[in-house]
């Protein structure tokens, strides 16, 4: 089996306006003991880590680049211990512009990262203040240049578009100032409005106004240009890469590959069933004493999806890839073809120009890919509405 | 009992005056009930009324009552419903009655109802007994109410009891009233039986239980009985009274009020106003006043599911059991599948029919917006009552529309004249008449109440009538109506078009001189409600085949989820059985998803 595993840091300096990952501010005194419940959870996967063979390592978060860099290389270690890491895996790290200096970047690779991925957002200060980033614009430069310095082959940013009043020139701009820096890969989103976080409340209060969605759908038209015209590849929704560099991690998620979950809130994917651990810090470490008799301590919950919701994630995670997917691979996994399971819904969205067929390849069309909720939903409708869906497989 | 120690009376109160609060007090103080036993205010018994401190189905009470010098007598309360919409039915519980308690809030006054059902009992020859309720209440103005009511009504200061029915104030006082004034019945216990149907309840062991007050003769024996109106025979199954529980009894006497069983399956057959009397020793004539009951206002009732037409159907079925008012048949919508027009007494009647239906039954419903039944004459001379906008003919074949007019009494603080009257206009309303109901000199200024008279088209006061009145009077205004007749009107029907295609159950009947505002005003409420689609959706008014109001509805451009969440897959798998559920909560109109708050935006068209 080749399997990705994800690690989740849920600690950050500061929590964004906008964010609602699972990660807490001011959990700082967790670290050290969150250090070691990680590898106790990648421990308690040993059965199956020891049968696979390891194509990626990706730690997520919050903001592992503050988390200590003697702790990532450690937890690296310990999945090496357990399982068959490939010699060309895929070990990367988000990590904030700026709080990551050059020696810990150089720990970093010397123990065995080559991917770094810098959060950087937007290169117009205002605009990073609105979305509490406590970094400038010259902190990006510097650190991609860090990056570099201590060895790293696949420098990646991140960048935030669609703010409240943000024009296309503005977003352009930001775009531009990422590019000349020649980033190997550049993760594009727009602006989501989450119920529950600072900025979902002053949007909700109306002090700030909803983001609007056609001068975002605008902006990633611009984008998708624009980027193609300096070189980079399109390969998923909100994902661009020179050649060479797609991250192989997520990928993973979106070619459905099996993938571990470790770390407090982290989804894992294995063998069909989907896993969910344990979400607060707190909670998580302090199973990992509990954990005589339990296989899967950190485990909160664990389920085999019904027939009509795997074929939904199926759908819906492949769909994220330009390239498409093969029709093919539907038949195998779910042994009907996929006309006959949602051929009505796929046809209407085809009739809309959403979708496109090239033979055995569907994919979403450039109008589409803004559109892609929109497919699926109807997609999850159709199927719900199918009795064929909800009969098990045979 | 001796008909002279009988007391049949009814409250004619205002809702939220004490009327059901006065009634547990009435039946705890004379032993009919104890505190103990008694659940708050017996007599209204569904949910639904005690939610909406109104009383729909009317209920009886006997009890006993032992006057001070140890004479016995038997009370009978009947009682009423509280709202506009039963007008009728309240008129028969009158007609049961040789009096009436008017209970009024001495905070309040009197509102124009309860004076339209003063006037009724005072037609009806009732002993009036005036009880000024809420006098423990810091802001209430006994006196000044008392003098209203002298004015209005014409009573005596010495005859209006001044009561806190919540402390148990003027009780005792009420029910020695209760004795000495009002009369007892006057009928002829040897004559052929005639007893009075004021309300039925359906029992799934007894049948339609008449509710009734026989006013010549006696109930007994298993003699077959016979409705006199719809001419149906029936054998009695039971005799009985309310105490307030429903307790056997071997006859019902001259006078008495009480219960029959009449094992019959269809309230329908049992109505209001009809008169029980013997099959084979008939009764020459009825009583006087009945009157088949005609809903005033129609609406389409459609499962938001059409898998729940037969749960519908059913539901439906069960409701008219105990609900004789309440009409409906099969239709059948272009835009909403299958469903039921329904024929209500009125907008309350049809707001609670609904909520019951969705509450009691579980259905997920469509309502659409109420129409009034209009009367076209066609080109060849032929008539056709029509109650659903889609139905009406095309223009080159109406020769003539008539459409209902209605009486409305309004009262309100003189400050609110003006608004009153301007909200009357507006509704093509015309003004009557003005009495102030209070001496003007004698109030601050702006505070005499004042009775406003106007006649009004009934289909213009169905929509937001009532709330806006309301609004516009900071609450003070009060509102009773009644049907007047048809009268010839210049009205046009709109017809909306959502990408080209008619939607039927989006049609509106309008004044002409109204169209184009109201064409303009739907299309613009359902640019709002009707999300943005995979394409561009023109949405037109039309009147006769000619635009009259057009917009757009661009297509949506951007429904994506951007971020990668670490292999969380349950988030965007929610948000997208969000918007699968929000897809199959649409009504495909051609190829358009339109929400079911848009099949009521014909409502909002006066909100503005």
């Amino acid at each position: 089996m080749s399997l990705g595993v994800y690690i989740h840091i849920p600690f950050c300096v500061l929590k964004c306006g906008y964010c609602d990952f699972n990660t807490y501010a001011n959990l700082e005194s967790l670290k050290l003991p969150y250090a070691s419940a990680l590898i106790a959870d990648l421990e308690s996967w040993s059965d199956v880590l020891g049968a696979a063979d390891v194509h990626s390592i990706s730690f997520g978060g919050g903001t592992p680049g503050e988390f200590p860099a003697h702790d990532l290389v450690r937890t690296v270690q310990a999945a090496r211990r357990l399982a068959a890491v490939t010699s060309e895996a895929e070990i990367s790290l988000e990590a904030n512009p700026g709080t990551t200096g050059e020696a810990g970047l150089r720990q970093l690779a010397a123990g065995g990262f080559n991917r770094v991925s810098f959060g950087a957002q937007s290169f117009d200060p205002l605009e990073l203040r609105f979305l509490d980033r406590v970094h400038s614009p010259g902190a990006i430069t510097a650190s991609v240049a860090n990056a570099r310095a201590a060895g790293f082959g696949s420098v990646g940013l991140d960048l935030i578009y669609g703010l409240p009043g943000q024009s296309l020139d503005a977003w352009l701009r930001s775009l531009r100032s990422a590019v000349a820096l020649r980033p190997e890969h550049l993760s594009c989103y727009a602006l989501t409005v989450e119920e529950g976080t600072p900025l979902g409340l002053a949007v909700q209060r109306g002090r700030i106004p909803d983001p609007d969605p056609d001068s975002a759908a605008t902006m990633y038209e611009a984008t998708e240009e624009f980027l193609n015209a300096a070189g980079y590849r399109h390969y998923e929704i909100s994902n661009w890469a020179l050649p060479g560099h797609e991250s192989r991690h997520n990928r993973t998620y979106w070619d459905g590959g099996d993938y571990a979950g470790i770390g407090a809130g982290a989804h894992g994917f294995i063998g069909g069933e989907r896993f969910e651990n344990i979400a607060h810090p707190r909670t998580y470490i302090a199973a990992a004493g509990s954990g005589e008799g339990t296989a899967r301590p950190f485990v909160a919950n664990s389920y085999v999806p019904a027939r009509a919701t795997a074929i939904s994630d199926w759908f819906e995670t492949r769909l994220r890839l330009v390239e498409g997917v093969d029709i093919r691979s539907f038949e195998v996994e779910f042994r009907s073809t996929i006309d006959t399971v949602i051929g009505a819904a796929l046809d209407q969205c085809v009739g809309y120009g959403l979708l496109a067929r090239d033979g055995h390849q569907l994919r979403l069309t450039p109008r589409g890919r803004l559109l892609h909720s929109e497919v699926c939903a109807r997609v999850l409708a159709h199927l719900q509405s199918q009795d064929s869906a909800r009969r098990p497989l045979e | 009992m001796d008909q002279s120690k009988i007391r049949n009376f009814c409250i004619i109160a205002h809702i939220d005056h004490g009327k059901s609060t006065l009634a547990d007090r009435l039946l705890e103080r004379t032993g009919t009930l104890s505190h103990r036993q008694m659940a708050e205010q017996v007599l209204d018994s569904m949910d639904l009324e005690r939610e909406k401190g109104i009383t729909i189905k009317a209920a009886a009470a006997r009890m006993k009552y032992v006057a001070p010098d140890g004479e016995e007598f038997e009370f009978n309360l009947i009682d009423t419903p509280g709202h506009v919409d039963f007008a009728y039915e309240v008129s028969r519980s009158l007609a049961a009655c040789e009096g009436a308690l008017l209970v009024v809030d001495a905070s309040q006054g009197i509102e124009a109802q309860t004076l339209a059902n003063v006037y009724l009992a005072m037609n009806q020859d009732l002993t009036l007994i005036p009880v000024l309720n809420k006098i423990d209440l810091p802001h209430a103005e006994p006196l000044r109410v008392a003098q209203e009511l002298e004015r209005v009504v014409g009573f005596s200061q010495d005859e209006i009891i001044l009561a806190s029915a919540k402390e148990g104030k003027g009780v005792d006082e009420i029910l020695s009233a209760i004795a000495g004034r009002i009369p007892p019945p006057k009928g002829n216990p040897d004559a052929p039986v005639q007893a009075l149907i004021f309300d039925s309840k359906y029992d799934a062991y007894k049948g339609v239980l008449a509710y009734v007050r026989v006013f010549n003769g006696e109930l007994k024996g298993r003699d077959p009985l016979k409705l006199m109106q719809t001419d149906v025979t029936f054998d009695p199954l039971e005799f009985g009274a309310f105490m307030p529980v429903m307790r056997p009894l071997p006859m019902l006497h001259c006078g008495e009020v009480g219960y029959v069983a009449t094992g019959l399956k269809d309230v329908a057959e049992c109505r209001v106003g009809d008169t029980i009397t013997l099959a084979a020793h008939a009764a020459s004539e009825a009583l006087p006043g009945y009157r088949a009951v005609k809903p005033m206002v129609f609406a389409g009732i459609y499962p938001t599911d059409s898998d729940e037409y037969q749960d519908l159907r059913e539901a439906l079925s069960r409701l008219a059991l105990n609900d004789a008012s309440l009409v409906y048949e099969p239709e059948s919508s272009a835009a909403l599948g299958f469903g039921f027009r329904c024929g209500f007494l009125g907008l309350l009647h049809l707001e609670i029919v609904s909520e019951r239906l969705e509450r009691e039954y579980g259905l997920s419903l469509l309502t659409t917006a109420p129409s009034v039944e209009y009367r076209v004459i066609l080109t060849t001379g032929e008539e056709a009552a029509i109650d659903n906008p889609s139905q009406l003919p095309d223009p080159s074949r109406i020769g003539e529309i008539l459409e209902p007019w209605a009486k409305i009494d309004v009262i309100t603080p003189s400050r609110y004249i003006g608004q009153v009257m301007e909200l009357v206009t507006t509704r093509r309303g015309q003004f009557m008449r003005m009495e102030y109901l209070e001496p003007e000199s004698e109030m601050a200024q702006g505070e005499a109440r004042v009775l406003l008279e106007y006649e009004i088209p009934m289909g213009e006061i169905l929509v937001n009538f009532y709330d806006q009145l309301k609004g516009s009077t900071s609450g003070y205004a009060s509102l009773d109506y009644h049907l007047l007749e048809y009268r010839a009107a210049n009205l046009v029907k709109v017809d909306v078009l959502v990408n080209g295609q008619a939607v039927d159950a989006l049609s509106l009947i309008t004044y002409s001189g109204n169209a184009s505002r109201e064409g303009r005003v739907l299309v613009s409420k359902l640019r709002e409600l009707i999300p943005r689609q995979m394409f561009d959706v023109p949405i037109q008014a039309a009147v006769g085949g000619r635009v009259i109001a057009r917009e757009t509805i661009r297509a949506v451009r951007k429904n994506v989820l951007a971020k990668c969440y670490g292999g969380d897959i349950t988030r965007k798998r929610k948000l997208l059985e969000k918007q699968a559920e929000g897809k199959k909560r649409m009504k495909m109109v051609g190829n358009v998803e339109i929400p079911q708050e848009a099949f009521m935006a014909v409502l909002k068209l006066r909100d503005d």
